[in-house]
């Protein structure tokens, strides 16, 4: 009985619920609103791109549904767990566990190898390393890496540094995948590859939520929200 | 995560940012290896201060040494008129005022802070030389006095105890170190107008101003040679016959120097008048010793050498045995004193008259003397001879009238004594000033050094260098550690952002940035023990040369007796303050090291997503 609530609630619930969130930066000029008063759910397995010029807030928004930064107002709950307010350990843990982020700056730790690069989030989650480097492996085999598992990013291209980045945040089998810019960095050829990657995740079951100020990237995705001077000014679910 | 995987990846960054990994490790090394020299040469160097210095103080300030002689006002003029085996007649002090008695014990030992008083016993034995301690010079010690162990701190730090069967300890004095030789200038005969030498007020007679023939001169030696050394001694037998005669008129003396043959007949007569109550082979042989040098003084008041007492006691047993035994009969009372001589005993003490000890010479009286031992050829004196051993005994009335000759072998040790030399032990060094001037009120004068300001400056600069070098030593590695970790964390922020944003815990970043300091540190701690350990090695030829000549240059100047440490002391390593050293690094470290690693925890995840068009 009870473990059919625990199913019936977990249907009923969002992958992403923003409820009313804002987000005011204060200095001592001015007040600026980054986020004004944004509400959107997200379900199990759908993939969003948010979509806006640069300054639209769309990064703000992320890092606030990552747990990465706290909003002014509202709040956000990711899976369930609201992000923003709590235990800083307990957050951390569940971004490790449930979240992956993939940055536009990519961000691979440079002395580390590839490999290392995908097994460093089941490190920090206590994972063993030989289960880690299975996995990792595993991984990087699926992004089409599995010739440059031993090499150091600097041997890398962009593309395929993308790719390792991918890796490290599926490497805990997220139920979100947060992409920020993804492929800013990137030419057309390896855009489309990432992309298509993204795609190939999401139909694994992992939601996706992408931020781009790109249409044609944004086109690729099923839903999509404007974003503009911190308001939402389009919703295409 | 597990601390495991966050040493793993401190390794790897150690390893792949090698560069960056030198701002923390390269100023931990050095400063490492200059402690274990630093720390470990304040050790050697403050070792050698206690061994050098403060040995010598504790055992040389608790001792006080006072002589007769500068008690006195007359100038005594031993063994620097030419000298010779024997002198006698002429007006010389009373034994009161040459020699310390029981009574100046009694007095100084009811001085509060005096523990004991012993009296420096000349050994009343004529002819003690050696022939193998300056090769090719004839050496005779004209003083031998006894010396307790504890006194024999004063002079030397190596022990100073007689052993049978072992070479008896003695400490030279280097005013001992006198050749004596005759200067005739081609001549058989020279007259000095004695009176008028005596009007040039002259008391010091050097070569120079010595117009006699009859010359001395100082025996060059080297301290660090001389210091071990073994040697033998010869103790009694007879005296060389003096090769020429003196002869004094109207004021004028006249040296003449003997023929051959009137040598000859000097030695003749003297075998001839000894073989009547000796075998004269007996008495004429000397009893020989061997000895090692384990001190030499360079006092300007004194000539005595020094011996052990329970050797003193020894030698004076065995040549008192030789001379008893080498007697064929017994001598007549009327015989003893006048055709022979020999010291002196009344039963309670001995005399140390002129006529045996045969050593002193003293102005006085109108008459330089320097009298016939084997025969006075030229004055009035009757022909006496010196007997080695002989001991004439007197009556105890004062008198002195002699009564006959002592057989008891063991009279020396058991008899009272006096002395020019007493040696007083304190008990504090703490006591010493206010126990010196209750001796001067007593009628003792004795001057103190005033070298123990030095020695505490010393001290306390040396512990000032150690304690400056200890604060800087933490203030040093505490920047070093907190300058180098903040770099590291402002250089990581976006490694550290993305930790974050991966999941890394605030704990776990401050642990990854404490034990990457850790790590690091003890990498170059590592190190800096190895180069330290060979640079002492390197440095402590340079830190001994520079210590020896500081001791030079400062205590052996006040000093009779300074130990010297070896070269290889200055080899050892402070293992227990290297130790401390290395314990307060490593808390530095993780203290100072938190103040960054705290702040690398705050920084925020944002950091790596930043960089949004």
């Amino acid at each position: 009985m009870k473990t059919k609530n625990k199913k019936t609630k977990l249907k009923e619930r969002k992958v992403i619920e923003v409820n009313s969130v804002s987000k005011i930066y204060k200095n001592e000029r001015e007040t600026v609103a980054a986020l004004k008063d944004i509400d959107f759910t997200l379900g199990y397995g759908d993939d969003l791109a948010i979509v806006g010029p640069s300054g639209s807030g769309k990064t703000t928004l992320l890092q606030i549904m990552g747990g990465l930064s706290d909003p002014s107002h509202g709040e956000v709950l990711t899976d369930g767990m609201r992000v923003n307010t709590g235990n800083d350990n307990n957050i951390s843990e569940f971004r490790n566990q449930k979240m992956g982020f993939i940055f536009q700056n990519i961000y691979l730790q440079d002395y580390f190898t590839a490999l290392e690069n995908v097994m460093l989030p089941m490190l920090i989650a206590g994972k063993s390393r030989k289960v880690a480097k299975d996995r990792a492996e595993e991984l990087l085999t699926l992004v089409g890496l599995q010739d440059r598992m031993n090499y150091k990013p600097s041997k890398l291209s962009g593309g395929e540094e993308q790719r390792v980045a991918i890796a490290r945040a599926l490497s805990n089998t997220p139920k979100i995948l947060f992409a920020d810019e993804p492929t800013a960095k990137l030419d057309a050829k390896n855009s489309k590859l990432v992309v298509d990657l993204l795609k190939e995740i999401n139909k694994t079951g992992v939601s996706i939520v992408v931020i781009t100020h790109d249409e044609q990237v944004a086109s690729y995705f099923t839903k999509k929200l404007y974003l503009d001077h911190g308001t939402v000014t389009s919703i295409n679910f | 995560m597990k601390i495991s995987e966050i040493i793993i990846i401190n390794l790897k960054k150690l390893k792949e940012q090698r560069s960056k990994a030198l701002f923390l490790i390269v100023p931990v090394f050095i400063l490492m290896a200059l402690t274990v020299i630093f720390a470990s040469q304040i050790k050697n160097i403050q070792n050698g201060i206690d061994t050098s210095i403060f040995q010598t103080l504790k055992d040389q300030a608790t001792l006080i040494q006072i002589n007769k002689l500068s008690q006195n006002s007359q100038q005594d003029l031993r063994g620097r008129f030419g000298g010779g085996a024997n002198a006698g007649g002429g007006p010389s002090f009373s034994l009161q005022d040459t020699e310390f008695t029981q009574t100046d014990i009694a007095t100084i030992n009811k001085i509060p802070g005096v523990v004991s008083t012993s009296l420096n016993n000349n050994v009343p034995i004529l002819n003690i030389y050696s022939t193998d301690l300056f090769s090719g010079t004839k050496y005779t010690l004209n003083s031998l006095s006894e010396l307790d162990s504890t006194s024999a701190g004063l002079f030397t730090t190596e022990n100073f105890a007689y052993k049978e069967g072992e070479p008896i300890p003695i400490i030279l004095n280097s005013n001992s170190f006198i050749q004596r030789y005759e200067d005739w200038g081609g001549k058989t005969e020279i007259s000095l107008d004695f009176q008028n030498f005596r009007g040039t007020g002259k008391t010091n007679i050097t070569s120079e101003n010595n117009p006699t023939p009859i010359k001395a001169k100082a025996i060059e030696y080297n301290k660090d040679d001389l210091i071990g050394k073994t040697f033998t001694l010869n103790f009694g037998g007879l005296d060389e016959i003096q090769d020429y005669s003196i002869q004094f008129d109207n004021g004028t003396q006249k040296f003449v120097k003997l023929t051959k043959s009137e040598i000859n007949t000097k030695v003749n007569d003297r075998k001839t008048a000894i073989s009547k109550y000796w075998d004269y082979n007996k008495v004429s042989k000397p009893i020989t010793y061997t000895f090692k040098v384990v001190g030499i003084i360079s006092d300007s008041t004194s000539n005595s050498s020094y011996i052990p007492t329970s050797f003193a006691n020894k030698v004076m047993h065995d040549y008192l045995a030789n001379e008893i035994k080498a007697r064929t009969t017994s001598i007549p009372v009327s015989v003893l004193n006048s055709t022979f001589t020999g010291l002196t005993y009344d039963g309670t003490k001995f005399q140390n008259n002129n006529n045996f000890r045969g050593v002193k010479m003293f102005f006085g009286g109108g008459q330089g003397a320097r009298f016939e031992t084997a025969g006075g050829s030229g004055n009035s004196q009757p022909v006496t001879y010196n007997i080695p051993g002989l001991v004439i005994n007197t009556s105890t009335d004062g008198a002195g009238t002699v009564t006959g000759v002592n057989t008891d072998y063991n009279i020396y040790a058991n008899a009272l004594k006096t002395s020019q030399y007493l040696t007083i032990k304190i008990d504090s060094v703490f006591n010493r000033t206010s126990i010196v001037k209750a001796l001067n009120d007593a009628g003792y004068a004795y001057q103190d050094g005033n070298s123990f300001d030095v020695f505490n400056k010393i001290q306390s600069t040396v512990q000032s260098l150690s304690l400056g070098f200890s604060i800087g030593f933490i203030i040093i590695s505490s920047l070093v550690v907190l300058f180098a970790m903040a770099k590291f964390v402002s250089d990581s922020r976006k490694e550290i952002g993305i930790f974050r944003a991966i999941g890394m815990k605030k704990g776990e970043v401050v642990s990854m940035f404490t034990s990457q300091s850790i790590l690091y540190v003890l990498f170059a701690y590592v190190l800096g023990i190895g180069l330290g350990i060979a640079g002492n090695y390197l440095f402590s030829p340079f830190i001994y040369s520079w210590f020896n000549n500081f001791i030079s240059n400062t205590i052996k100047q006040s000093f009779n007796v300074v130990p010297v440490l070896s070269m290889s002391s200055f080899n050892s390593f402070d293992w227990s303050s290297i130790l401390i050293y290395s314990a307060v690094l490593i808390i530095i470290t993780i203290i100072v090291s938190l103040v960054p690693a705290y702040k690398a925890s705050q920084i925020s995840p944002v950091e790596a997503i930043k960089g949004e068009n």
